[in-house]
């Protein structure tokens, strides 16, 4: 079952992971943050998205700005105890202040195209033909779990299914390397989860995954 | 960019320009020469022992990092190493350090059938040879000597050209390494234990002098999935050795990084070829970067417009290819951390395409005592600031600007707000900023401040009103010039700026100052009035009846540049009639 999503929006910040204290963003959205679109908008236990194409509509563009972060971060277990009032630590921003630069894109524009598979938690009464029509009634009403995002909660996407008869077209021709990119995390373990990396390329502006080599 | 950093790393490794993994550059001052069965013959001098500091570069197997340990470095070390030498030493500790040499040399070298891997096997197999060592020197030489860095010598050749002990110590190098975990490297797929640890960038302006990281994890917050440190962005020792040894090498080579602002720029070219970069720290002027070749400078406009073209372009007996590939990499400080500022790949035409394009957009008329046409990148950046407190420009700034150069695509808005700022505390406009604010509009059209005024000198056609009234604003300030010569004060200090936002409120009194300065000057100057005045009237026909209550940011922009252009015309005028006036008194004599 495979569905057709346009997604846009003013910024979009997918870091490398090389790159992520000082953040740099991919040049065009990972696989990852398409799916994360697509299960912020309809997901159920029942179900696995995979992503198929992501067809890049606007040139790449990039932009600079720097945010004030804090160092540090807060542990599950001193909200535990905070929560049972033996008191904890807490994080005063002025202390552990740290501004970060981010290199992001501007004015992204994609159109997803992806499929899901059926796992074994789908109860009998789901079906594809189920979900399918889900999904599609949440995309017409604007619905969603949370709002979908580029990469960082700062760049909300809008999204919308694609109607037209003919497949979307790329912002270019030719062909252009991306270089290694994050293609997903392997979450099978969860002690230990791994990322994994796929070599990208834009045909025509267009990122074809049917055949993404992904070592696992 | 890592991968590309690897690349050209591989590049300059095959040209032997850089060192290579494992090897590291070290002042050797000592050469230690022995025989086939280990016996010291002769402790030579490296280097110019004529400064005061000799310096003699040898690239010798990387060291290890020592704390309070004994830990032995390879084929290269002081004399407590490798001579049991107890000059610097306390409790025996010189008879560990030999002990742990011994040791890593016989294990490295005992397996190599080769006379001088043989010869330093014998020398360890010894006892330690330092009463002998120090005979050859005297007791001052020695006091020196007994800190710095010995390396053997065998048949009157250093063991660093041995390559069959160079290749082991390589081996071996890339062997080690404590077992870990195993990931996918981020930069080829492969599977690596990745390095906690980069090596550091140096020579970036403003961080920190011993240097600082690109790629580091140094807080908790950084962190993804429960990783740490650089397991965050797995690669391995070998590869952040590969990148961090091709940014440092970019970035020591003074004569191709540019600095603008707090971002240092580094160029290169895919082959690693430096004359790419030559040419480009010439074309694009952003300062830093000196040349000798003259000839080039002579030609470098054709060069850049054939390159720009698409076309090849000899340099002496080098041929610059426009479909080269070309990266600019623009750091800059953060903390102790280097952030990327911006990172860009392209074909060099196409950089120099845009950089051609960068000066024409901003190419202006300009009075006749500024001699340089081109405005470089760090006077364009300083018409953002007040010059007269010396502010630095905004670093947020400097990338956007750099990369709307190099891609050729419209400037930020952020550099005409704050270039309009200045105008207005100044109350001025300078050649510089109104080349700005021309080419800010060329690259992002706009209705209210059209092409018609974004010329390279007046357009005395132009229909458009805020530029018509920002020439009768030169003409009223004219006038009142000719009418009070010599004021120190005039219309413009007082009234530039609300007459540039809110004409309907001003140009009324001015009307009536003028009004008052015409009846003035005809007094003293009739033909001079009649001429103003006739000027004057011209330019109020085209206005309509009314003058427009207040003007927009790009309305504002036409009259800034309308004001320019009239006034830069008084002054050409005076000038010509200046020469004329020498001509004549030449002809009279």
């Amino acid at each position: 079952m495979a569905i057709q999503l346009e997604v846009w929006g003013s910024g979009a910040l997918f870091t490398r992971p090389e790159m992520s204290v000082e953040r740099v963003s991919y040049d065009v959205m990972t696989p990852s943050a398409a799916r994360g679109i697509l299960e912020a908008i309809y997901w159920h236990p029942g179900m696995r998205w995979v992503v198929d194409k992501i067809t890049v509509m606007n040139p790449i563009k990039f932009d600079n700005i720097r945010r004030n972060e804090v160092s540090s971060v807060l542990s599950a277990r001193t909200a535990h105890s905070m929560m049972e009032g033996k008191g904890g630590e807490v994080i005063y921003t002025s202390d552990t202040i740290q501004q970060r630069a981010s290199t992001f894109l501007r004015d992204v524009h994609y159109v997803i195209e992806a499929h899901f598979d059926m796992t074994d938690r789908a109860s009998k009464e789901d079906s594809p033909a189920k979900f399918i029509s889900i999904f599609n009634r949440r995309v017409a009403k604007g619905q969603c779990f949370h709002h979908p995002y580029f990469g960082c909660r700062e760049f909300p996407v809008d999204f919308k299914s694609w109607e037209d008869k003919q497949s979307p077209k790329g912002f270019e021709q030719g062909k252009r390397d991306l270089g290694y990119m994050l293609y997903d995390m392997d979450y099978r373990d969860p002690e230990n989860i791994k990322p994994l990396f796929f070599r990208a390329e834009l045909n025509d502006g267009v990122m074809n995954l049917e055949n993404a080599r992904v070592v696992s | 960019m890592i991968e590309n950093l690897i690349h050209l790393y591989d590049d300059l490794d095959a040209k032997h320009k850089i060192p290579q993994y494992g090897l590291i550059p070290q002042n050797v001052l000592y050469g230690l020469d022995i025989d086939d069965s280990g016996k010291i013959l002769n402790i030579r001098k490296l280097g110019d022992w004529s400064q005061k500091r000799p310096v003699h570069m040898v690239s010798v197997p990387a060291r290890v990092t020592r704390s309070s340990g004994v830990k032995a470095n390879f084929l290269c070390d002081t004399p407590q190493y490798l001579l049991a030498d107890d000059t610097n030493a306390r409790n025996g500790r010189e008879k560990k350090a030999f002990k742990a040499a011994a040791e890593l040399h016989l294990r490295l070298l005992s397996g190599i059938d080769d006379s001088t891997a043989k010869a330093i096997c014998a020398f360890f197999a010894r006892s330690p040879q330092v009463s002998e060592a120090k005979n050859l020197l005297t007791a001052d030489e020695w006091k020196h000597a007994s800190t710095a860095n010995f390396v053997f010598y065998h048949n009157d050749r250093c063991v660093m050209e041995d390559e069959r002990i160079v290749h082991a110590w390589l081996e071996d190098f890339s062997e080690s390494g404590t077992d870990g975990e195993v990931l996918e490297s981020i930069v080829d797929g492969s599977e690596v234990q990745p390095a906690a640890i980069h090596p550091k960038i140096k020579g970036v302006w403003g961080a920190q002098s011993s240097g600082g990281a690109l790629i580091s994890f140094n807080k908790e917050s950084f962190n993804s999935y429960g990783k740490s440190q650089n397991a965050n962005a797995p690669m391995s020792e070998e590869q952040a050795y590969k990148y961090t040894a091709a940014l440092n090498y970019l970035l020591a080579d003074n004569d191709h990084v540019a600095h603008v602002g707090d971002t240092t720029i580094v160029y290169w070219a895919e082959s690693g070829s430096v004359e790419y970069q030559d040419f480009f720290s010439m074309a694009s002027d952003f300062g830093g970067g000196s040349s000798s070749d003259g000839d080039l400078e002579a030609n470098l406009g054709t060069a850049i417009n054939a390159l720009a073209a698409g076309r090849v372009f000899d340099v002496g007996n080098f041929q610059l290819n426009p479909d080269e590939h070309f990266y600019v990499l623009g750091l800059s400080p953060n903390s102790a951390r280097i952030s990327v500022r911006f990172f860009l790949k392209d074909t060099f035409g196409a950089f120099l395409q845009n950089i051609v394009k960068h000066y024409s957009d901003l190419s202006i008329q300009r009075p006749i005592f500024d001699k340089n046409p081109r405005m470089p990148l760090w006077r364009l950046l300083n018409q953002t600031t007040n010059q007269a407190i010396k502010a630095d420009v905004p670093s947020v700034l400097v990338g956007g600007v750099l990369r709307s150069v190099l891609l050729g695509v419209p400037y930020p808005a952020s550099l005409l707000s704050n270039v309009e700022l200045r105008i207005r505390s100044e109350k001025d406009i300078n050649a510089d900023k109104a080349a700005i604010i021309k080419a800010y509009y060329l690259r992002q059209p706009n209705s209210e401040c059209p092409k018609e005024v974004l010329q390279m000198s007046i357009n005395e056609e132009s229909e458009n009103v805020p530029y018509v009234l920002g020439r009768m604003f030169s003409l009223y300030e004219q006038i009142q010039q000719a009418a009070n010569p010599g004021i120190n004060t005039t219309i413009k200090d007082k009234y530039f700026n609300s007459a540039s936002t809110t004409p309907s409120l001003i140009f009324p009194i001015l009307g009536n100052l003028a009004e008052k300065h015409l009846r003035k000057l005809g007094r003293s100057e009739p033909g001079r009035k009649v001429n103003l005045s006739k000027a004057l009237q011209r330019l109020s026909l085209r206005l309509g009846d009314q003058y427009p209550a207040r003007l927009s940011l790009p309305q504002q922009g036409a009259f800034q540049l309308g004001y320019y252009f009239e006034t830069q015309k008084h002054y050409e005028n005076k000038t010509v009639k200046q020469e004329n006036s020498n001509k004549q008194g030449e002809n009279n004599e």
